[in-house]
């Protein structure tokens, strides 16, 4: 890039001529008036004399005697070189002994020299104006060098000169920063020493092909590796080749952590849906081999019965992990003192970890108060507690510490907020970092044993709390898992929910309307109702539970209907119900409640029971919903 | 005023090398009646700078008004004047002044030689 000032080659070289022997100075000035009569030549014959014009008056050109009355030699041409180098070119005239200072003074910025009595007016001429254009195109080049300069050095990107192995010629600050290391240690070295493996390959192929494009990882210590996005010029100058740099570690890392986001959903979408139907089917087989425990004379009947049951219990266990980590869980969010949580919890952790692990618990105040869902959270420490246990298996210190935590520079993957951490440490084996990004995925373990579903449950839950999880580990060096939850600061808290009573019997004679798409599980439902003295009529979905309950003059005291059916959905039976029998209560089954469900309000007016459920824990529902509307009439 | 004939017949080319001379001012007879007027008026000043110098055993002084005497008669394209002016420059510089005297009274002659074979060649060229 060059910068040309085009203004100075149209117009004739305004001359200074410094010289004391007169004779020459009438030559010299005789010769360019003869030559060039409008070109204006003033004379000095001193240094005294020529410094002062040089600072008031802009020449384009200074010819120039090294040994004047006042100065000789080099020092003459330093010192009119530092007053007048900025703006004229300086031609020195040289006697035919002084010839090699005269090249020492080119060397070191005159221009051009003429050797005294050797020149003639055509000769001086040509030299003058030579030595004009000759100082332009420098200054352009000076001009256009700093800018170049300018550029390199300020450039977001890093910016690399290369020899044909790789060697760096030059580096800008910004790639200085990239490769993690001080500019004399890059400069000089071989930059591939600083990629990795796939790069030498790669090297060569971009000095046969000429130019390319592509990512690598540079390799920096204390594993803070940077990805660099590479955009290569081969032979830019014959020999050297340019590499334009750009950090794209921290957009790398967000997709990432995007796609690793995107995944997670995903698979919770499968886990929660495979969970719904699972669940649905758990129904049957639970509701009737209930059924068949509460019908069953022979003794060895029921406890057939009671096997299938207890195996249903275990299968249920694991679907709710799955629903927990689909988000997929319907929770009751109360504000909550984690300090409480841990207490209740205490006693349960200290024997869950042994006398080999001592169990440190840290609070600091003041504590603010969160929103969750009290046995999801106590899900969460028991989870985190017992992958702790299991990470050290001969023992070791567990840490388990609760603090306000506003977000800040330091984690900025967190969105900005105000948070109560909860951090569970301990001292066991770490986790590898290549094995980091999987450790929320379900069904991903290091144990033989492991279900793969622990750390995922925590995952879920605490996604669906509003929190964010993260993980600090290294080989050796234990792991510190920190959950954060949006902390609430203006609302009191209310005591910690009590179990609550159940009915001492299940009995009644009140009319119920069982709506469920699932055959086996709704005629489970309504002969376990039955045995129990209901009334009750079964419809398949609530199209045809609305012609029953038109049909039907008499009251309903209970409708009884899972949410997602085909033909009308619960929720519209639901409405239909509120208005056309405001008396008759409500209780909603599901497998799992989605979002949409949840924010139109179904769950909150009225009454509901997870799939899977146990005809036990359904009798005590209806119950209880029954003897309400009784007090309440 | 410019000479556009040979000139220089009859002048000792070791005196003054004319051609040369004449095509370095290109043909200006103006311009080097300047020079030479100038030149007569300076030299006899020069000359006695120079040999106060040698008197007083003054190298740099010789050395220093040997050069500027060189770089006029150079101009004046003296070739044997120029030649006595270097080697008094020389004597200057390597501090021996032995025999700088006769040199001196050697380069005055010829320098009044050089100033003699210029006027005429002027007056002569003005003349025609």
């Amino acid at each position: 890039m060059a910068i040309l000032d085009t203004a100075a080659h149209l117009t004739l070289p305004k001359v200074l001529l410094i010289e004391d022997n007169p004779v020459d100075a009438r030559f010299v000035s005789g010769l360019l008036q003869a030559q060039s009569p409008q070109l204006e030549c003033r004379h000095v014959s001193s240094l005294a004399e020529a410094l002062p014009l040089l600072e008031a008056e802009t020449f384009d050109a200074v010819l120039l005697d090294l040994n004047l009355e006042d100065s000789t030699g080099y020092e003459t041409f330093a010192a009119v070189h530092r007053a007048a180098a900025a703006a004229a070119s300086i031609l020195v005239l040289s006697g035919s002994d002084d010839e090699e200072l005269a090249i020492r003074t080119v060397r070191e910025g005159a221009q051009d020299y003429l050797v005294k009595g050797s020149f003639d007016g055509g000769l001086l001429l040509r030299s003058l104006r030579y030595a004009v254009e000759r100082k332009h195109s420098e200054e352009a080049l000076r001009k256009s060098e700093a800018t170049v300069r300018a550029v390199f050095e300020g450039s977001l990107d890093g910016i690399v000169i290369m020899e044909d192995h790789g060697i760096c010629l030059e580096a800008n600050s910004a790639a200085v920063a990239m490769f993690c290391c001080a500019r004399e240690e890059l400069v000089g070295r071989n930059i591939l020493e600083f990629f990795g493996k796939d790069f030498s390959a790669e090297w060569m192929r971009l000095r046969v092909s000429g130019s390319g494009r592509g990512q690598f990882w540079v390799l920096c210590p204390a594993g803070a590796n940077r990805l660099l996005d590479c955009s290569f010029k081969t032979n830019i100058l014959s020999g050297q080749h340019l590499a334009v740099l750009r950090d794209i570690t921290d957009q790398h890392n967000l997709e990432e952590q995007l796609r690793q986001s995107q995944k997670m959903e995903a698979v919770g979408r499968l886990a929660g849906g495979v969970a719904h139907d699972f669940n649905n089917i758990l129904g049957v087989i639970s509701g009737h081999a209930e059924l068949m425990q509460l019908q069953a004379i022979a003794p060895e009947q029921r406890s057939k019965a009671a096997k299938i049951l207890a195996a249903t219990d275990k299968a249920s266990s694991l679907t709710r992990q799955l629903l927990a980590f689909g988000r997929r869980q319907v929770v009751t969010p109360e504000l909550i003192d984690l300090r409480d949580v841990l207490g209740e919890l205490n006693t349960m952790i200290s024997s869950l970890m042994g006398a080999e692990t001592q169990v440190v618990l840290r609070a600091r105040d003041p504590l603010g108060l969160v929103r969750a869902d009290q046995s999801q959270l106590e899900q969460v420490i028991l989870n985190l507690t017992t992958n702790a246990r299991e990470a050290m298996p001969h023992g070791g210190t567990m840490t388990i510490a609760l603090e306000n935590h506003t977000t800040g520079s330091d984690d900025a993957e967190l969105p900005q907020g105000e948070y109560v951490r909860l951090s569970i440490s301990d001292t066991g084996c770490g986790i590898p970092a290549e094995l980091v990004p999987q450790i929320f995925e379900p069904f991903f373990t290091t144990k033989k044993t492991g279900s793969g579903l622990g750390l995922s449950t925590v995952y879920g839950i605490v996604k669906q709390s509003g929190g964010f999880v993260t993980l600090q580990s290294a080989p050796g060096q234990g792991a510190t898992f920190k959950v954060y939850l949006p902390r609430v600061l203006d609302e009191v808290p209310r005591p910690v929910r009590g179990e609550e009573a159940a009915p001492a019997h299940f009995d009644g004679s009140e009319t119920i309307l069982v709506v469920d798409d699932e055959d086996e599980l709704r005629d489970a439902v309504a002969e376990y109702l039955e045995g129990r003295g209901y009334n009750v009529f079964r419809a398949k979905n609530g199209q045809e539970a609305v012609l029953l309950a038109e049909k039907w003059q008499r009251k309903i005291s209970l409708l009884i209907s899972d949410v997602i059916m085909p033909k009308m959905s619960g929720r519209m039976l639901v409405d239909y119900m509120r208005k056309s029998r405001p008396e008759t209560a409500v209780l909603v089954i599901s497998g799992y409640a989605d979002d949409e469900t949840l924010r139109r309000g179904l769950i909150k007016t009225a009454s509901f029971l997870q799939k899977p459920f146990t005809l036990q824990m359904l009798g005590a529902k209806v119950r209880e919903l029954l003897d309400e509307r009784k007090v309440g009439r | 005023m410019r000479w556009d004939r040979p000139a220089g017949e009859g002048t000792s080319s070791e005196i003054l090398d004319w051609p040369s001379l004449r095509s370095r001012v290109g043909g200006d007879l103006g311009l080097l009646r300047e020079m030479v007027v100038i030149f007569a008026a300076e030299y006899r000043l020069m000359l006695e700078q120079l040999e106060t110098a040698i008197e007083r055993g003054e190298a740099s002084g010789v050395e220093k008004m040997a050069h500027k005497l060189k770089g006029s008669l150079v101009q004046f394209s003296a070739g044997a004047a120029t030649e006595t002016a270097r080697r008094l420059e020389n004597l200057g510089k390597t501090n021996a002044l032995e025999g700088a005297g006769a040199a001196v009274r050697g380069l005055r002659r010829e320098i009044e030689e050089l100033i003699g074979a210029l006027n005429a060649l002027l007056s002569r060229r003005v003349n025609e």
